[in-house]
């Protein structure tokens, strides 16, 4: 167990260190799809409005790669398909039934787990609907099964806001966690497991699986920036969360998705943060207490504030998303804003007393001033986790230069929008990155 | 207040939004309401949150950081005026005379950059960036106070537009603004920036000199001791160090550049890097000529370097001009050479170059030409240690 702390990075006032408690679980009527989450895919639905899916029935599959699927969440009738523009599947909606119904899966128990061969399992993997769990570096999408990795990356932590704690999501549920752990060595020799080192729960309870326990800044714990500082070369490396680990453990053993999974919310205007133990494709309404009454306009986001999308109130939660962050939107104008002491103002610059006083600070989703041109002042280079040197490789892809920016270290952008959040010029790095990342391997799959 | 203000905005944006009589003047509108009104604007998509540090907020704590400068030196320019030590005039009346001095040079400094900037925004549709609020402060504060108002039009033009504008604007310039305003007043009017004349606005009968130190190191003999020379014309190191001395309206005092730049060190807003780097480069320098002067006649060689650090604009340059980060590298590492070579820069043409008494200016426009090349190699440097995924 070797333990490792990183020095760059912010930690946003909004993730206050008091543990999260727990709150009653709502059973919600409805679950959600959103395709959207699944980068780089084209989905193309196998079900119909109306039609009734069982747990683990396929809804749709990527047109791309016909074997990847992706399974219902819960059974119950389809009482809603959204499009968008192109034909874009925004949104499946399922109303639940009174009684789960399950499809039959494949089940790799743990005596079969010594015999089954790697193709059978990565088989067993993908027609149970548990493929989309793993996902690969540099590009975040779901994992390629015909290129096996060098090394697989587990999460059990994460001091992003707002991130469940693995007090929540493993008790009574170890035996799950191990066996989704055996299936990954089964498919890698070097799985990596990292954990939170303040975190004494995860410490006494899975102290050999761990391989690094870590400190430091949000994003200490996303896998780009470990695989940046313990291997140098951030691809080939597969990456999945220890809920996700959790499921598919659970799934195999018993034949059946497991459908459970813990989520924490927080925000502004949510006093203590709370888990709240609901099932995957849970609606945003079912995690709220029923008592929640807001202040102000509230923007809600499945997933931390940096990196999640943004839900509706009566929306969905991602597939991958175990956070929810309600946040107020914060449209509206401010006198003499950059006037203010800023007692109340978060900021990563030492421009505001907020940095001496940190009391009662107020986090919103207005973008606190306009987009201007960069000058350069280096705060984006000051946060990255990964040293890239942001304003330069931005300027570089600006300039249409690939091969430059991809010296910089651009595959390695962890995609942690720390960039964004911190440049006062308001420029969107992190969207240019991504862009230019996505557009690379458009390219490369193309060649 | 907040809501008469807003209704002013409100129901004045109608004439320059789109089809409005004004349409084309939306970024003067923009511009001005901006400076009452932070946007509603949102984010869109990750992050979801943003950092409240803006532009506006990044150039107005430099301006609060070049507040000491500005008050000591509209303070210094109306008591040499009137008279200096000679005189003793009261603090109220230097304080008066200094804004008599001072005001039209600003208001003139601000009027037609502004003017330039709006031309600029209005023609080629972009917004008015807060980087002149700053230009248009430093530059009447490099500035003689005798400066001449149609010729401190003149040089502000020069430098919004040669400096900044036909590069794209703030961010896209490669030479700080008021620097470039400043050096083309200088070879384009050499009567109204040097010579010892110019730091005094109204000689009195007692016939004052208003020879900066500068200047009496630049023409001092040979056999002379600089810093006795000094000293005999009221400029010694304490002096030079306060700031009570002739010389551009805001740039006399080493004292008040020192408390600039703990405020931007504090702040984090200017990079302390290039400052530090800029003294040692003066030291180093200025120690090495010291060790050279047995070789030459020149007594200036033998001035001890810490009076180089308070001497002429080079304080005021590094704190406040240097560390522009438009127009300076990036790179840590490459911010230190920078600094560096501006120190080293500046002993250089004052020691070896009498035609050009104040060296600072000219190193950092040198140096701000040599940026973009520190900062590749330093790039390059850094990026050795990068393994390439690709």
């Amino acid at each position: 167990m070797k333990t490792l702390h990183l020095k760059k990075g912010f930690n946003h006032p909004l993730s206050v260190k008091t543990t999260p408690g727990f709150e009653e679980t709502v059973k919600p009527e409805k679950i959600g799809l959103v395709p959207s989450v699944f980068r780089g895919i084209k989905p193309k639905l196998l079900v119909e409005k109306n039609e009734s899916v069982k747990t683990g029935t396929p809804v749709f599959f990527d047109k791309n790669n016909p074997d990847l699927i992706f399974t219902s969440p819960g059974s119950g009738k389809i009482t809603d398909i959204q499009t968008g523009k192109k034909r874009i599947i925004k949104k499946i909606e399922i109303l639940l039934d009174e009684n789960e119904d399950y499809e039959e899966l494949f089940s790799v128990t743990e005596s079969n787990l010594r015999t089954i061969s790697q193709n059978d399992l990565i088989h067993a993997l993908l027609k149970n609907g548990l493929w989309p769990f793993i996902r690969s570096l540099p590009f975040r999408v779901i994992a390629d099964f015909n290129k096996l990795p060098d090394k697989i990356y587990i999460k059990l932590s994460d001091n992003a806001p707002f991130y469940p704690r693995p007090e929540a999501w493993l008790k009574q549920r170890l035996k799950g966690f191990y066996h989704g752990l055996s299936v990954m060595k089964k498919l890698c020799s070097d799985v990596i497991v990292y954990a939170d080192q303040d975190n004494h729960y995860i410490r006494s309870e899975c102290q050999n699986s761990i391989n690094y326990l870590i400190s430091g800044k949000y994003p200490s714990f996303d896998p780009g920036v470990i695989a940046y500082r313990t291997n140098k070369k951030t691809s080939d490396i597969w990456y999945l969360d220890g809920q996700s680990i959790v499921t598919i453990g659970e799934t195999l053993l018993y034949g059946r998705f497991s459908t459970k999974k813990i989520f924490v919310v927080g925000g502004q205007e949510i006093k203590f943060p709370y888990h709240v133990s609901s099932r995957y494709g849970a609606p945003v309404t079912s995690l709220l207490k029923t008592n929640q009454n807001f202040i102000n306009k509230q923007r809600f986001i499945s997933g931390d504030i940096y990196t999640g999308f943004q839900t509706e109130k009566d929306g969905y939660t991602g597939f991958y998303e175990s956070g929810l962050s309600v946040v107020p939107e914060g449209d509206e104008k401010e006198l003499f804003a950059f006037l203010k002491l800023g007692i109340d103002k978060p900021s990563f610059s030492n421009t505001f007393v907020s940095k001496i006083f940190n009391k009662g600070i107020k986090t919103d989703c207005n973008t606190h001033g306009e987009k201007r041109a960069c000058i350069n002042c280096g705060y984006c280079e000051r946060v990255c986790p990964v040293d890239i040197l942001p304003q330069f490789t931005m300027k570089a892809l600006h300039a249409d230069e690939i091969d430059l920016a991809l010296s910089h270290g651009l595959l390695d952008c962890t995609e942690c929008s720390l960039c964004s959040y911190v440049c006062p010029s308001k420029i969107s790095l992190k969207e240019i990155f991504t862009e230019a990342k996505a557009k690379y391997l458009k390219e490369e799959e193309a060649e | 207040m907040k809501n008469l203000v807003k209704k002013f905005f409100d129901s004045n944006r109608k004439h320059f939004s789109e089809n409005g009589k004004l349409e084309k003047l939306e970024p003067l509108f923009e511009a001005f309401e901006t400076i009452f009104f932070m946007p509603a604007e949102t984010t869109s998509g990750s992050p979801h949150v943003k950092d409240s540090l803006d532009l506006k907020r990044f150039m107005s704590i430099v301006i609060l950081a070049i507040v000491p400068c500005m008050i000591f030196g509209i303070y210094n320019s109306g008591r040499i005026s009137l008279g200096g030590s000679l005189q003793n005039p009261s603090l109220l009346a230097s304080f008066q005379e200094g804004l008599i001095i001072f005001i039209p040079l600003l208001v003139i400094s601000y009027a037609v950059g502004l003017f330039w900037e709006g031309v600029f925004a209005v023609v080629r549709g972009h917004k008015i960036s807060e980087g002149f609020l700053v230009t248009g402060l430093l530059y009447p504060l490099i500035l003689p106070p005798t400066m001449p108002w149609w010729q401190t039009a003149v040089g502000i033009s020069f430098g919004v537009i040669i400096g900044k504008e036909i590069f794209g604007g703030t961010g896209r310039n490669f030479l700080n603004p008021a620097l470039t305003a400043r050096a083309f007043l200088f070879f384009a009017y050499p009567a109204s920036m040097s010579g010892d004349s110019v730091w005094v606005s109204n000689a009195g009968p007692d016939g004052i000199t208003g020879a900066t130190a500068l200047a009496l190191s630049g023409t001092a003999e040979q056999g002379e001791n600089i810093a006795s020379v000094l000293a005999q014309n009221n400029l010694d190191f304490f002096n030079l160090f306060t700031g009570f001395t002739p010389g551009s309206i805001g740039e006399t005092s080493a004292l008040m550049c020192l408390i600039g730049a703990f405020f931007l060190i504090l702040t984090g807003v200017a990079s302390w890097r290039t400052m530090a780097g800029g003294v040692v480069g003066i030291l180093a320098t200025g120690f090495l000529l010291n060790f050279l002067s047995g070789f030459s006649s020149n007594p200036y060689l033998s001035l001890n370097p810490f009076y180089h650090l308070v001497m002429g604009g080079f304080a005021f340059g590094i704190v406040y001009m240097a560390t522009d980060p438009v127009s300076s590298p990036g790179i840590h590492n490459a911010r230190w050479v920078y600094g560096f070579l501006i120190g080293m820069l500046t002993v250089l043409i004052r020691v070896f170059n009498p035609a050009y008494p104040e060296g600072a200016m000219l190193a950092i426009l040198f140096m701000n030409l040599f940026a973009p090349l520190l900062d590749h190699y330093a790039i390059k440097i850094r990026l050795k240690k990068r393994v390439i995924n690709a």
